[in-house]
């Protein structure tokens, strides 16, 4: 799979919402690459960033929030880039390369026809004042040249191929007419009416019973196989990561903190936050005595904690990871495109064994500071 | 405690220990869904002068559910959205009015009571719910949220029951001097454990916990499931645990129970019921389950289609118009292959599945070349004998002729109508492997004739 | 907030630590209310200038209503007596005098007066201070009114809100007949039927428009208790044994009070106009008491070649009913978080 070209490349990402509080670094350089035909997780807990992160490749930040730095190509497309990123420092303008899209280019070219975006809540998706079949029709005469009868026919070919029954019958129907799965097939089957190579899912199961969830991964398994279609797949669910992602990127706090193959990230995981985080997962499949969360909760991005942002509830910090701060590198000992951000690994020199370990700060999950939203900062 | 309707009665039910703590016979909760004053009144027909009639369509949202709860011990209820659980736990407090049956609350029955002596029960049960942003009201401190059910009950005096309060904001794992805060300055981990310090306010014994951590963050959630295990064993208290993730339910429950639209349809000792289920609806949900390791290979046994409507339930079993085991109708021999063949093509037909809606659609290829692929599609090539033979056939013809109204019509009076999973509701105890607490699993398996 | 804290005590941890506590409890609290409820409203409200106007024009004629009161109370009228009449002719003053600097048929603009400065009425009377003295009656008026309206109607909508099923049935479906009466009939039976007398005119219209309010509040309140009684707070404190009485007072009615308020702001205005339209039809306040209704209505004979008597009281009401009228436009505004002009 690692031959296969490369379609989306996401570098050093950044975004900022200009808030009254103050500046929040929603995603604070965040890079990473989507192969053709692979699904690449972006996985972790709300206020992660990587919501904010997708809504920055497709540009649909909106105020008061904004891109402020990084790049992202998509095939040999220039989605996002400025001119001259060393120069100039934090605060300087920075103009927008030439080579850039227009808006005007990403609404067209871009958004629905080459990458489709499924959201969490299928009813907020739809509008619920216009039936589902003409929605379809309306966004596949939109993004692709064809109209009336011929563009009806693709919209019901695809939706009996996402699994809707009765797809001629229920074509009239309203949204609110649908159930919850119903309505994830016939955004899936939206997102797929065009061919995109690439297809964003936000949450696309979290609303959903584990039947339908079961359901909804079977199918895009079904249809990826099909249509070779690229997914980003956002989530805060390791089953479901384990489920269907090629290769993941764990976020903490608006940065990646570990990159690997979904099977190093759960048998080889090198990140302690990682780590943690599957720690304090309850298994369906075997009985747990005790769980062991990591204490505490997310920091807020505001004013995130110096050097790694994890040593603040890390269980292995020690002084120098409160005073550097470490990118993401190829560690030592994994596997090729195993990337960490932790001193732990011996891809880093920074003194890590000779550094004393940081007294914990944390206590029973309620010191850190009060306000430290667990809710998508948005 | 006998109940008729279970039709076959292995095994003696445990007799009662005497530790029986809160008792659920038969209990049934329906909504209607008009109840103004005009509210049952449709009209029927056609016409100019319509025909009034009384509207009795109901929706059955738990149907004739029964258990029983163990004084410390944390019963599990797990289910899909939309199959009674929620509704189970309120009418169990007698927050909605049972339509029928009995909740044995220390040996009273909370069905019978009401007014003052129920309001003064409460003080022994709690609640907490899933939200943690809508449990709290918004306009109230932290304090006076958590001394509230005191003050309700009388207990103790002002100054008293600030302590306290303080007392069991520390308990829970939050810093005393927040008694003074909004809940909006909480976040959301922290604000289930102010809900947690007001269920505990009042010392109950019993605590019915709506999918508590259901909106929170793994690593928050397992923050706060630790805390809610150690408030049991210090306070000794008993919970009935509501969730819809299996996981979840694993890690914190004693005895786990399965709702399917309404009806419990498997009980048994946690350790029993993942290792040993015998519902083909518990282990549909145990194989959906999508487990955090990419090395599992299990084969997971997808469900089809979706849960039926609660106001007409299918007859007999519930879960038999998506079981992967539903039993063939006595009347036929058919090998489990064909049987296989049969069922799915059944529900294909009944659910207008996409195969069965493009034959229908498809007008270009000659209608033999259709019904061939449409046998091949179901059957392959198998043969099947005599009747079997003719009404699968016969079927074929219709769906391939677009009447596929009647093609459903003739399977499901052939295959379906008779099978004993349409014609009788299951109630069944089987051989546990795991525990000695009796396993319930009320599906035709597990009928002595099998 | 604490960094304000001088260097030299940071060396004590306890000491920031004691700092930190006592500012989030102060300042930071009041900071870190939620972005719904009252004082973010009256936040929201500080941005809009329409409703800042409203407010303006609604506060000099409060105060003005309350000089007016004082004056009458603890001054012995003496506003009245200074300058009701002419205070050099004394009763005696000339009548259906123009307003200063205006002239017609009889008066020529250098006989009008500064003492007079809206004329005079056809008995001689200062149009300004009887205008001065129908302030009073126009505010407390719409305030008593509207509140017996808005206490009434909130009980009632919350009640029938929270309980639903037939209690339900029962306050909704009187409420909506009180509400297919035309208000202003509807005013005037309770009027005829409370006082035949017409004794106490002015407090019974003033009930009566309290009485025929109260639908319009009870429906809007009901309205958004249906959505707050399916708040799970609302359930919590039903399940851990709370009284309901002290559900609806603590819990129901605070959290479904925003759109009453609105409502309530708008109602005051109506209330004047319609206390004014009782006293035009002769069922508000009796003569001799000022009112701006009343000044109109006895005015309606005269209004050529005197315009000024029905001109006066007429600006007067409508620029407090659009005072009203502008800061409850605001306020649902303001209220309302899908408009939000940032």
């Amino acid at each position: 799979m690692s031959t296969r070209e490369t379609i989306l490349e996401v570098e050093n990402l950044k975004t900022k919402f200009f808030t009254e509080e103050g500046v929040v670094r929603a995603v604070d350089g965040v890079s990473f690459d989507v192969r053709q035909g692979e699904i690449v997780g972006l996985v972790g807990e709300s206020g992660a960033g990587k919501s904010v992160a997708v809504q920055s490749i497709m540009r649909l930040v909106e105020e008061p929030g904004a891109v402020v730095g990084g790049e992202v190509r998509f095939k040999d497309r220039l989605l996002f880039g400025l001119e001259d990123e060393t120069a100039g420092g934090e605060g300087a303008e920075r103009r927008e390369r030439d080579e850039m899209l227009t808006d005007e280019e990403m609404r067209q070219d871009i958004r629905g026809r080459e990458i489709a975006i499924i959201f969490q809540d299928p009813m907020e998706s739809l509008n619920p004042v216009y039936t589902v079949g003409s929605q379809i029709e309306e966004f596949i005469e939109l993004n692709r040249d064809v109209t009336g009868e011929e563009a009806r026919e693709i919209a019901i070919e695809t939706l009996r191929d996402v699994g809707i029954p009765e797809v001629e019958a229920r074509y009239d129907d309203y949204p609110n007419q649908f159930s919850g799965g119903m309505r994830q097939r016939v955004l899936i089957a939206m997102a797929l009416a065009c061919e995109p190579s690439l297809i964003i899912a936000d949450e696309p199961t979290t609303a959903l019973d584990v039947t339908v969830e079961a359901q909804i991964l079977d199918l895009v398994d079904d249809l990826q196989d099909r249509y070779d279609t690229s997914f980003v797949w956002v989530t805060h669910d390791m089953g479901v990561v384990a489920e269907v992602c090629d290769r993941v990127n764990v976020m903490y706090l608006g940065e990646v903190v570990e990159q690997a193959t979904a099977n190093d990230l759960f048998h080889e995981t090198k990140h302690p936050y990682t780590r943690s985080l599957l720690d304090s997962l309850p298994r369906p499949d075997r009985t747990v005595e005790e769980l062991d969360p990591i204490e505490g909760v997310m920091p807020e991005a505001i004013n995130p904690p110096s050097g790694c942002r994890f040593h603040t509830r890390c269980p292995e910090a020690r002084e120098v990871c409160a005073a550097v701060e470490p990118d993401a590198r190829q560690s030592a000992d994994g596997a090729d495109d195993h990337r960490v951000a932790c001193f732990i690994d011996d891809a880093f020199d920074v003194g890590y064994e000779e550094s004393l370990p940081i007294e914990s700060e944390t206590g029973g999950g309620f010191e850190a500071s009060l306000t430290s939203g667990e809710g998508e900062s948005r | 405690m006998s109940s008729d309707r279970r039709t076959a009665p292995a095994g003696d039910r445990e007799p009662d220990s005497g530790q029986t703590f809160l008792e659920v016979e038969g209990l049934s909760k329906y909504f209607s869904g008009n109840d103004g004053l005009f509210g049952p009144l449709t009209f029927e027909g056609e016409g100019l002068v319509p025909r009034p009639a009384l509207d009795r369509q109901r929706v059955r949202a738990v149907d004739d559910v029964s258990f029983e709860i163990r004084q410390g011990e944390t019963l599990g209820l797990v289910g899909e959205s939309g199959c009674g659980k929620s509704t189970l736990a309120r009418t169990v407090l007698k927050l909605l009015e049972p339509t029928d049956g009995a909740v044995y609350f220390k040996g009273r029955n909370l069905a019978d009571t009401g007014g003052e002596e129920l309001r003064r029960m409460r003080k022994d049960m709690q609640i907490i719910f899933q939200d943690p942003q809508s449990s709290l009201d918004p306009r109230m401190k932290v304090g006076p949220i958590i001394e509230e059910p005191m003050k309700a009950h009388g207990m103790l005096d002002d100054e008293d029951r600030e302590a306290r309060t303080r007392e069991l904001l520390g308990k829970v794992g939050l810093d005393p001097q927040h008694y003074n805060r909004y809940p909006h300055q909480f976040s959301g981990g922290q604000r289930q454990r102010v809900n947690l310090a007001r269920a505990l306010s009042v010392n109950p014994d019993f605590i019915v916990c709506d999918e508590p951590t259901s909106a929170l963050d793994a690593s928050i959630q397992a923050q706060v499931l630790n805390t809610m295990n150690e408030l049991q064993d210090e306070f000794g208290l008993t919970y009935l645990f509501i969730s819809h993730d299996l996981s979840v339910i694993r890690y914190i429950a004693d005895r786990v129970a399965v709702m399917y639209l309404g009806e419990i349809v498997e009980l048994a000792d946690k350790e029993e019921l993942f290792e040993n289920p015998e519902h083909p609806y518990t282990e549909a949900l145990l194989s959906a389950i999508p487990a955090p390791d990419p090395r599992s290979t299990e084969t997971r046994s997808l469900l089809e289609g979706d849960v039926p409507s609660p106001i007409d339930p299918p007859s007999g079993c519930r879960f038999r118009t998506r079981c992967p085991k539903l039993i063939a109708p006595p009347e036929y021999d058919l090998s489990d292959d064909e049987w296989d063949a049969i069922r799915d093509f059944t529900r294909a037909v009944d659910r207008r599945s996409p195969a069965i809606d493009a034959i229908e659609a498809d007008e270009d290829r000659p209608p033999a070349e259709l019904r061939r692929d449409l046998r091949g599609t179901f059957f392959g090539d198998a043969s099947l004998r005599g009747e079997t033979e003719d009404i699968v056939e016969e079927a074929l013809d219709l769906v391939v002729e677009g009447d596929i109204e009647a093609a459903d019509d003739l399977l499901q009076r052939s295959f379906v109508d008779s099978s004993i999973c349409a014609r009788e509701v299951p109630a069944y105890d089987v051989e546990n492997e795991h525990g000695d607490v009796v396993h319930r699993a009320n599906c035709h398996l597990h009928r002595d004739d099998a | 907030m604490s960094g304000e804290t001088p260097p030299s005590t940071r060396d004590e941890p306890s000491e920031i630590d004691l700092t930190a506590e006592r500012d989030e409890s102060g300042v930071e609290e009041a900071e870190m209310e939620a972005r719904v409820g009252l004082s973010y409203t009256l936040s929201q409200l500080r941005r809009d200038p329409t409703a800042l106007a409203g407010l303006a024009i609604i506060s000099v004629t409060t105060t003005v209503a309350i000089v007016a009161t004082i004056d009458a109370w603890v001054l012995d009228y003496w506003f009245a007596q200074n300058f009701w009449y002419h205070p050099l002719r004394g009763p005696h003053a000339e009548t259906r005098l123009p307003p200063y600097g205006v002239s017609n048929t009889f008066f020529d603009a250098s006989q009008t007066t500064m003492a007079h400065p809206l004329g005079t009425d056809n008995r001689g009377r200062d149009v300004a201070v009887r205008l001065f003295y129908g302030t009073r009656i126009a505010i407390t008026v719409g305030f008593l009114s509207t509140t017996i309206g808005m206490v009434g109607g909130t009980l009632t909508g919350a009640v029938a809100g929270y309980y639903g099923g037939w209690i339900d049935d029962v306050l909704m479906r009187t409420a909506e007949m009180l509400y297919a009466i035309p208000f202003l009939i509807l005013v005037i039976v309770i009027v005829s039927v409370l006082d035949p007398q017409r004794q106490n005119a002015l407090s019974v219209a003033m009930i009566g428009v309290g009485i025929a309010s109260m639908p319009t509040f009870a429906r809007l309140i009901r309205s958004r208790v249906f959505s707050v009684r399916e708040e799970e707070y609302v359930e919590a404190a039903e399940a851990a044994g709370v009284k309901d009485r002290w559900i609806i007072l603590r819990h129901v009615i605070p959290n479904s009070f925003a759109p009453v308020l609105v409502q309530a702001t708008l109602q005051i205005g109506v209330a004047i106009l319609i206390i004014a339209g009782l006293s035009f039809l002769g069922f508000g306040a009796q003569p001799p008491q000022p009112s701006w209704g009343q000044m109109l209505s006895k005015a309606r004979g005269l209004m050529i070649p005197n315009p000024w008597f029905s001109i006066f009281p007429g600006i007067c009401i409508l620029l407090t009913v659009v005072g009203f009228n502008l800061l409850g436009d605001g306020l649902r505004d303001a209220a309302d978080p899908r408009i939000q002009n940032k």
